[in-house]
């Protein structure tokens, strides 16, 4: 009996798709729940219209991938095609993929919470792609949920609220659409359960349409009444501050009753009120944030020439200043080991300062230039500034008139709350711009305490002042066409004062000369990455007492040590080279302190730095960081400057594995178009090998295997509840009369293997009725040579064969046929 | 391979007579004609649910008369009592004793027309027989023919004045089967036939005698017996049920005294086949007749849920056998 006549085939069973209620309303939820993230992932400032358009636009892709599937397959669902099953988990990795691309080229990235929720929006809009099948529908409407449970843990704002109360009101009425169509009908009447679960959408609509209205309404009414009637509702909801409730737990303001409201009594309250109460506190200064971190200074004992002077000209002071407070003061690198905290850090209640914006930033508030003996001198006041006028009369917003230079890329906003710090400059993390301090609106309350450092005049800036800035960064681009002067004679000596013999100065000529680069700004970039690499960052890591060169120590012996040291010999290496250089000192705003809720990074006594900055030929300091393990703010680049920036850095990444890279590349322009054909000789090659030494069944069941392998490859995978017959069957219809014999005999072979009872007395005669080992190899070796990928792609032999000749006779002018 | 080693030769030809007869009577219907057969050897039952004047009556009568052994019909009708099937006792005048008279159970092949016109009382009769290949009256059992096979008909449209199968009964059914319309082809061959033949209220059956040799039918049915179930197919029979069990759709899954009938029909089909062990393909061949005469499910529905309850199983193509 032939296979075909005992095949009889059954026409491949659809599965019911869900119903045009649950599919548009599952589409409907996923676009909600994409909207809740996109209001809770929002920066403070940004629009409503603006937040609801991009979520709009993420959903749009999905909601008319949706209309189409449903266009395309009509009641007959398949099951989920292989780019769906593959492409479900790559929309949920792939913010996270191009997180990680962006930070390897050097740029910023984005917050885990961020992308995760980004990835997690992916899924659900992409499953909701899906949702004519009810499994992937379900499981849409599950992860809208989290979405939306995460964006209401994470948002603020009536958009976050509105958005999730909606879609729980939707999310009921599909719950209920669900169950109806879930129900066991044991009613036999026709079309009864479908009629039902009609009624049950078109109810779950018609409730959905009411209890949403009817929130709007409530809304609007709220909208609309008197303030006095919303203070005496105000009054009933517990809230931040209003209450006047305090909590041990109070972050962002909340809870802080109403010290955050009114900023009266205590200053170190986080949320960025505008008070204008100005409170002093025992607040420290940089200098004792920096005994802290780095440990105190060795006393030096003063050699300083003296002279004699009369009695009459000499004026005793009743009190010394103190320490930290005195004028001039310096910094030295010169140091007992930091001690050991006496208790743990209090992360909430000690931050010098709040920052928002973007991070990490390097805050400077002083600098160095004048090195001696092992000491950092702070730099006089400055000299090379521009002018300071308020923005619009009466602003309290003053604008430095800095010229447009090439190298200025775009600016960075930061609004910082001043904390336990006592400083009067103005933290800037760039080239400072704009800025406003409290309601200080005068520019004769500012000076230029040093080169591009600003300072309010005689006082500290009071606690809990909040102060904005608005800092140029550096285009890179612009950077890397500086021609810097051997030994430029304008900048003063302290800036280009080195060691100019000695070991530190012979390893800063080798690094510039191993790295290859011209002199310029890629040959400042190429001795600070060699640094970075050459030494490793450890705070307590301090030269030991007596150490006659603590630099040499760090650079040649120990090859570890604390920032300033970092700090300290770039400065000194790139002078020697003949950059001005200068350390500046400050605060890093550390990224990994950015707190979700709040959106702002608290910024601590741990987060007092030191780097280096270096003079260019325009006059413009430019930060760099020698320290391993922290980073420079990314500029703000135009999309143009972007693109450029990430190509030059691809192509550098590309260069330095040039090699590799173009073996891998070669290897897979070989592999990649082969990739199927060697799989399939090697699995050839494998199953021959072993054919010999198998038993009769195994022998058929390997090639089965590749058989069914060349079936998927070319496209005819057998689904998991299709028997191998009736998979063979759909092409046995193709294919003329008398073919496939080969793949028919192969199948029966199979049906043997796999279900017909072992011969348990003899094994070696285990095999099927009238035929010998060696026959059932060259069956499977023939059906092997002939079932080819491309005959599966084409089943028939004669449609190739005509194929063949379609291809010769179309050319017959040359070939003669 | 195809040749099942130990098969009796003489076995073959009555079987393909059989078939011929079979295909003869009823035209264009050769896959009816497979599923009556593998149903026969697979000693189970058969219910018949079609239209009027699609030739239920004429497929039972032809197998009854291709088997040769005792043929008895009755057709149902509400005030049919079940002592109409099983038989009754009377009293003898003339020996003053109850004497038994056999009631048409007592044949080879019953065919029971329009089954569910009986009463649910009447339907019950036939339980024990089909079940027991006995019958009990007046608790005195009565021992039914070895090769006992009901033919059940019934018509799926006036449902006025019926008496619907209750599951139990269905259960008993090996599987139900639906004829269908002929093609217009098969139905030209048909008119043609019956232009020349005498007209015959028995759709020209008449002249087909019996190829099955007395005893022949109970031989082939041990025979069928012998077939192997590999384990792979008999867990995938038993993941097929429990798929049927958890349906969303199914309100009463596959029972297991159907997966016995089940696995039995499946032997048959190898066997027809000429196979001496069963594969999954017998097994979704005869998927629908016999899950669609006992599995709940909305009529609407049917080709759907059995669609989704084959493709949710993966058919065995690896060797590995579940351990416990």
């Amino acid at each position: 009996m032939s296979l075909e006549a005992r095949i009889k085939g059954r026409e491949r069973p659809t599965e019911k798709p869900a119903g045009a209620g649950p599919w548009a309303w599952t589409v409907g939820l996923a676009v909600l729940a994409a909207l809740a993230i996109e209001a809770a992932l929002a920066e403070p400032g940004v629009s409503v219209g603006l937040t609801i358009l991009r979520g709009m636009a993420w959903s749009a892709p999905a909601v008319l991938g949706a209309i189409w599937l449903r266009r395309r397959e009509g009641e007959a669902v398949s099951p989920l095609p292989m780019a769906g099953a593959l492409g479900l988990p790559a929309l949920l990795f792939a913010p996270l993929v191009i997180d990680g691309v962006v930070r390897l080229a050097g740029g910023e990235g984005r917050m885990l919470e961020e992308v995760s929720l980004a990835g997690l929006r992916n899924l659900g809009l992409g499953l909701a792609v899906f949702s004519n099948r009810r499994g992937l529908a379900r499981l849409a409407v599950l992860v809208g949920l989290f979405e939306v449970l995460a964006a209401s843990g994470l948002g603020e704002g009536w958009l976050v609220v509105g958005l999730t109360a909606a879609f729980a009101v939707a999310g009921t009425a599909w719950l209920m659409g669900s169950y109806w169509e879930a129900l066991p009908s044991r009613a036999r009447e026709k079309g009864v359960l479908e009629r039902r679960g009609k009624e049950a959408w078109r109810l779950g609509a018609l409730g959905t349409g009411l209890a949403l209205a009817v929130v709007g309404a409530l809304a609007l009414a709220v909208w609309q009444v008197p303030e006095e009637a919303l203070a005496v509702l105000a009054g009933l909801v517990p809230s931040s501050g209003g209450s006047d409730q305090m909590d041990e737990e109070a972050r962002g303001g909340v809870g802080d009753g109403p010290n955050e409201v009114e900023g009266r009594k205590d200053p170190k309250s986080v949320g960025f009120t505008q008070s204008e109460l100005y409170l002093d506190t025992d607040k420290p200064s940089l200098y004792d944030a920096f005994n802290d971190m780095y440990g105190e200074p060795y006393k030096r004992e003063k050699h300083e020439p003296a002279q004699a002077i009369s009695s009459e000209n000499v004026k005793e002071q009743k009190e010394r200043p103190s320490e930290n407070l005195k004028a001039g003061r310096e910094f030295s690198t010169v140091r007992k080991a930091p001690r050991a905290s006496k208790k743990p850090d209090d992360r909430e209640t000690d931050a010098l300062m709040y920052v928002k914006g973007r991070v990490p930033a390097h805050l400077r508030l002083t600098s160095y230039e004048e090195y001696r003996d092992g000491v950092w001198l702070e730099a006089p006041a400055g000299q090379m500034n521009a002018p300071l006028r308020p923005e619009r009369p009466g602003s309290p917003w003053l604008r430095v008139e800095w010229p447009e230079l090439p190298i200025l890329a775009g600016g960075v906003t930061h609004t910082l709350k001043i904390g336990r710090l006592e400083t009067s400059t103005v933290p800037s993390a760039g080239l400072l711009e704009r800025f406003r301090v409290g309601s200080f609106r005068e520019p004769r309350f500012f000076g230029w305490r040093q080169d591009q450092v600003m300072a309010v005049e005689r006082r500290t800036i009071p606690a809990g002042t909040v102060v904005e800035t608005c800092s140029r960064t550096f285009r890179p681009a612009g950077l890397r066409g500086l021609m810097f002067e051997e030994r430029p004679k304008l900048v003063p000596a302290r800036r280009l004062e080195s060691v100019q013999d000695g070991p530190v100065a012979e390893l800063a000529r080798r690094w510039a000369q191993e790295s290859g680069k011209p002199r310029g700004w890629s040959q400042v970039e190429a001795l600070i990455d060699r640094l970075r690499t050459h030494a490793a960052h450890d705070r307590c890591a301090v030269a030991p007492e007596g150490c006659p060169d603590a630099l040499e120590h760090f650079l040649l012996v120990s090859r570890k040590g604390p920032d300033y040291m970092f700090a300290t010999a770039a400065a000194l290496m790139l002078r020697s080279l003949g950059y001005p250089t200068r350390v500046a000192g400050g605060l890093y705003a550390d990224p990994s302190a950015y707190d979700v809720v709040t959106r702002q990074v608290r910024v601590g006594k741990e987060d007092v730095h030191l780097w280096v900055e270096v003079l260019t030929p325009s006059g413009v300091w430019v930060p760099l960081e020698p320290t391993p393990g922290y980073r420079l703010m990314s500029p703000a680049l135009s999309p143009i400057d972007q693109i450029v920036e990430w190509s030059r850095l691809g192509w550098a990444w590309c260069m330095r594995l040039k090699w590799p890279m173009l073996g891998l590349l070669g290897l897979a322009m070989v592999v990649v178009p082969m990739r199927r054909k060697l799989a399939d000789e090697a699995g050839l090659l494998f199953w021959r090998s072993l054919a010999g030494r198998r038993s009769p069944r195994e022998v058929i069941l390997g090639a089965f295997r590749l058989i069914e392998r060349r079936g998927n490859w070319a496209g005819r995978s057998r689904p998991a509840g299709w028997t191998p017959c009736r998979w063979y069957r759909e092409m046995m219809q193709e294919a003329s009369d008398g073919e496939g014999e080969e793949l028919a005999t192969l199948l029966a072979l199979v049906d043997w293997s796999l279900h017909a009872p072992a011969n348990a007395q003899r094994a070696a005669a285990d095999l099927p009725p009238g035929w010998s080992a060696a026959s059932v190899v060259e069956a499977c070796d023939r059906t092997l040579k002939t079932w080819t990928v491309d005959r599966f792609k084409h089943p028939s032999k004669e449609r190739l064969r005509e194929r063949s000749l379609r291809a010769r006779v179309s050319v017959p002018q040359l070939t003669g046929v | 391979m195809d040749n099942l080693a130990g098969m009796d030769d003489g076995d073959l030809p009555a079987i393909s007579a059989t078939r011929i007869a079979l295909n003869e009577a009823l035209r264009g219907k050769e896959r009816v004609v497979e599923h009556v057969l593998t149903c026969l050897l697979a000693r189970g039952h058969l219910l018949i649910e079609d239209l009027p004047g699609l030739g239920k009556t004429t497929l039972a009568k032809a197998l009854a008369r291709s088997l040769g052994g005792k043929f008895a019909r009755v057709q149902c009708t509400p005030d049919l009592l079940p002592g109409d099937i099983t038989g009754f006792r009377v009293l003898d005048p003339k020996t003053r004793e109850f004497e038994f008279l056999p009631g048409p159970v007592f044949a080879d092949v019953l065919l029971a027309d329009e089954i569910n016109r009986a009463t649910p009382r009447t339907q019950s009769a036939l339980l024990e027989a089909m079940a027991e290949h006995q019958v009990t009256v007046d608790n005195v059992r009565h021992v039914l023919s070895e090769t006992f096979f009901v033919i059940a008909t019934q018509n799926p449209v006036e449902q006025h004045g019926t008496y619907p199968l209750p599951e139990a009964q269905l259960d008993r059914f090996a599987m139900k089967l639906k004829i269908g319309y002929p093609d217009p082809k098969d139905e030209l061959k048909m008119l043609e036939a019956a232009a020349s033949a005498v007209a015959s209220p028995l759709g020209g059956a008449e002249h087909l005698g019996p190829v099955f040799s007395p005893g022949q039918l109970k031989r082939l049915q041990d025979r069928v017996a012998e077939v192997a179930v590999g384990p792979l197919v008999r867990e995938y029979l038993v993941e097929l049920a429990r798929a049927s069990r958890g349906h969303r759709r199914v309100t009463l899954g596959l029972s297991p005294r159907g997966l016995l009938i089940w696995q039995r029909l499946a032997q048959a089909r190898a066997y027809l086949a000429g196979r001496s062990f069963v594969t999954p393909d017998d097994v979704q061949e005869l998927a629908r007749p016999v899950l669609e005469v006992r599995l709940g499910i909305e009529p609407e529905a049917t080709e759907a849920v059995l669609g989704e309850i084959l493709e949710s199983v993966p058919v065995p193509v690896s060797p590995r056998v579940k351990t416990a």
